[in-house]
């Protein structure tokens, strides 16, 4: 069909119709509110005009859409701010529209947001910001800045993205993270306890061997320089189990935090000379060479049974691994405010892989030789106990076959407290004098160990002293009333009663104010105020060195408590 | 082949079921009746003339000047521009029954 012109119909009534008829029907559609825009005039120009009502979808859905919406001035206000925008600074359309945006910014990132706005014109923008609520409560936040184009005094829309839960997010994977990091030490430490312990196994078996072929050998020898040698040996491999005890005890007890230092002024230069005297038999086997060079004595404030130790297990390090005939040297000189010691040997060094780790638990350097006794426990102790006294070691070497050098630095005394150092640790409690006076004492035992007792027991009975045992705490007090010994051996760890106890009632008693009681343990020392507080005299260790107990009971003066009132 | 026109009342012409219909909705970029026009016009094609029409949108918020000559004064309004004559209708189309009666595919009553 052609297609007609568009041009009003040749009959002016039809037309006058028609255009009253779109008139009318134009009428009824906006009374029946049917539309929402006109166009109209302006001048030359056609310009559209829309109702408030044809973006009621785009307002619904801006104001309950899952983002803060935001339409901000040229100059950074706020024209319209959507519900979730209101909800997340706390704000109302009466305390947001009007303010700047950047005020509801946290202070730091004020500028941030300015700068995103002044970027927005061009270009989408995009920042990290912190926004800062009504409450003061602080939310992470991205902040999207889109250019809508029309020159520089045009609005700006914004969109905010809550961060919150991304941040949250992000904090329970770095809390991963750290968990499995730690998950991954802890294996390790429990890897190398295991190893610890089967070479704890094997170094405690070894000294079993001797000692139990040495009673055997004492059991069949005919004569007393076989049964001679096997004792000595025998007493030899005493000492190095005792020896790894302690070590282990102590590696316990420092890591536990459990020991206490006697802090005193020290004077080096003697306290090496001590150390070193310690290692000799160790020197003198290897053939090694040892110079001890000092400007000038030099004190620090510690504890010189502990600070010993430092230095010995150092000295014994660089004699073992040193092969025989080598040369060790200790330098003591002043540093600034350190004393600084600096052992030095010709030994086997160490691998700038392993340097690292010369200070770990439970490390030994693979055997070169014969493989070199002792639980790998040493250097950490030592370190450990330079850390105490507020100091601290390093480990230096040029590799395999360099030798190698220990620096340990300790604080300077202040020099006005300079005195004569080295003071032995101090007992709890002054008794009476002891005097020496042989003759036959009374001794009680409180030992819950039986063969322990039995065999203390049996030793001083054969030195001459009338004893009794008791295998607990109560039964102790009980003796202790009748009995009224000269001296007391009570072994703190008991079940029930223990030993602190048992001195404490014993204190408690006229007949018992004098009775002169050792503590004896296997743990450490107690803290001296413990000690004290309870009353014992004295503490022993575990195993108490036989002759030592002998003098001990022999020199407990006998006439401080004679026996008239007790049976 | 179609109907042939009355002579005497050329706007009263009723349209043959072959011609293909030109349609134009002139409406206010995304007003709500505007989007709401544009999906009423599709249905209501579809149901009724499907297979032989062609809508073109206008969108006057772009390009105003296209309203000239027009006679439109409120959007969105459709124009039936083939077949002749031409039809206004003004509103978003939603009700169906007057669309149709206004696009001449009802019969008046």
């Amino acid at each position: 069909m052609k297609r007609r012109a568009t041009q009003p119909s040749q009959e002016p009534e039809q037309d006058l119709l028609r255009r009253l008829e779109l008139a009318e029907h134009t009428i009824e559609a906006i009374r029946a509110g049917a539309v929402d825009a006109f166009i109209m005039h302006q001048g030359e120009d056609e310009r559209v005009f829309q109702l408030e009502t044809a973006w009621q979808p785009y307002r619904a859905l801006i104001e309950s859409m899952g983002q803060g919406a935001l339409m901000v001035s040229c100059d950074g206000t706020v024209l319209f701010a959507n519900r979730f925008f209101l909800r997340l600074v706390g704000g109302t359309r009466d305390t947001v529209p009007g303010t700047t945006l950047a005020a509801w910014a946290a202070a730091e990132d004020a500028i941030l947001v300015d700068q995103a706005l002044a970027a927005g014109r061009d270009r989408e923008a995009d920042i990290e910001v912190d926004l800062k609520g009504a409450d003061g409560r602080r939310v992470p936040v991205r902040i999207t800045v889109c250019p809508i184009g029309g020159g520089e005094n045009q609005p700006l829309c914004l969109t905010i993205a809550d961060l919150t839960e991304r941040k949250e997010y992000e904090a329970l994977q770095r809390a991963q993270l750290a968990l499995r990091k730690s998950e991954a030490r802890l294996l390790e430490a429990d890897r190398r306890k295991d190893e610890f312990l089967a070479t704890l196994a094997h170094e405690l078996r070894n000294p079993l061997v001797p000692l139990r072929n040495g009673l055997k050998i004492v059991e069949m020898a005919a004569d007393a320089e076989t049964t001679r040698r096997a004792r000595e040996m025998m007493r030899r491999q005493l000492q190095h189990i005792v020896r790894l005890v302690d070590d282990l005890v102590d590696v316990s007890r420092i890591t536990l935090g459990k020991v206490e230092l006697q802090l005193k002024p020290v004077q080096l230069d003697e306290l090496l000379g001590g150390a070193l005297e310690a290692v000799q038999p160790l020197i003198d086997e290897a053939h090694h060479q040892v110079r001890l060079k000092s400007e000038r004595p030099l004190y620090v404030e510690g504890d010189a049974v502990r600070l010993t130790q430092v230095f010995t297990n150092i000295l014994n390090n660089a004699a073992r691994y040193t092969p025989p005939g080598g040369r060790i040297d200790v330098v003591l000189e002043q540093s600034g405010d350190d004393a600084v010691v600096r052992v030095t040997d010709t030994g086997r060094g160490i691998a700038a892989d392993a340097l690292p780790r010369v200070f770990d638990l439970f490390t030994r350097m693979s055997p070169d030789g014969p493989e070199t006794p002792g639980l790998g426990v040493g250097l950490s102790i030592a370190r450990q106990l330079a850390g105490m006294h507020g100091g601290s070691i390093e480990a230096q070497s040029d590799g395999p076959g360099q030798g190698a050098e220990f620096i340990v630095r300790l604080p300077l005394a202040e020099p006005a407290r300079e005195r004569q150092g080295g003071a032995p640790r101090a007992t709890a409690r002054s008794g009476p004098p002891m005097a020496a006076s042989g003759g036959r004492h009374r001794v009680l035992i409180a030992e819950d160990n039986e063969d322990a007792s039995r065999s203390m027991a049996l030793m001083l009975r054969m030195a001459g002293h009338d004893v009794r045992e008791a295998h607990d705490g109560a039964t102790a007090f009980d003796l202790a009333e009748w009995f009224r010994p000269h001296l007391v051996f009570l072994d703190i760890r008991m079940p029930a009663v223990d030993g602190l106890e048992v001195a404490r009632r014993i204190r408690g008693k006229p007949w018992g104010r004098q009775m002169r009681l050792v503590g004896v343990t296997g743990w450490g020392p107690q803290s001296a105020e413990a000690v004290t507080r309870a009353g014992l005299d004295e503490i022993l260790f575990k195993p108490v060195e036989p002759d030592a107990l002998l003098a001990l009971v022999k020199a407990t003066p006998i006439d401080a408590y004679p026996r008239e009132d007790a049976r | 082949m179609s109907v042939a026109p009355r002579l005497s009342d050329p706007s009263a012409a009723e349209p043959g079921t072959d011609e293909m219909w030109e349609l134009r909705l002139y409406v206010a970029g995304q007003s709500a009746k505007s989007i709401t026009a544009i999906a009423n016009l599709k249905r209501i094609c579809e149901e009724h003339l499907h297979g032989r029409y062609t809508i073109e949108v206008v969108d006057l918020m772009e390009r105003p000047q296209l309203a000239r000559g027009e006679q439109i004064v409120a959007l969105p309004t459709l124009v039936r521009k083939l077949p002749v004559p031409i039809r206004h209708i003004v509103g978003d189309l939603s009700n169906t029954e007057r669309a149709l009666v206004g696009l001449q595919l009802r019969p008046r009553v």
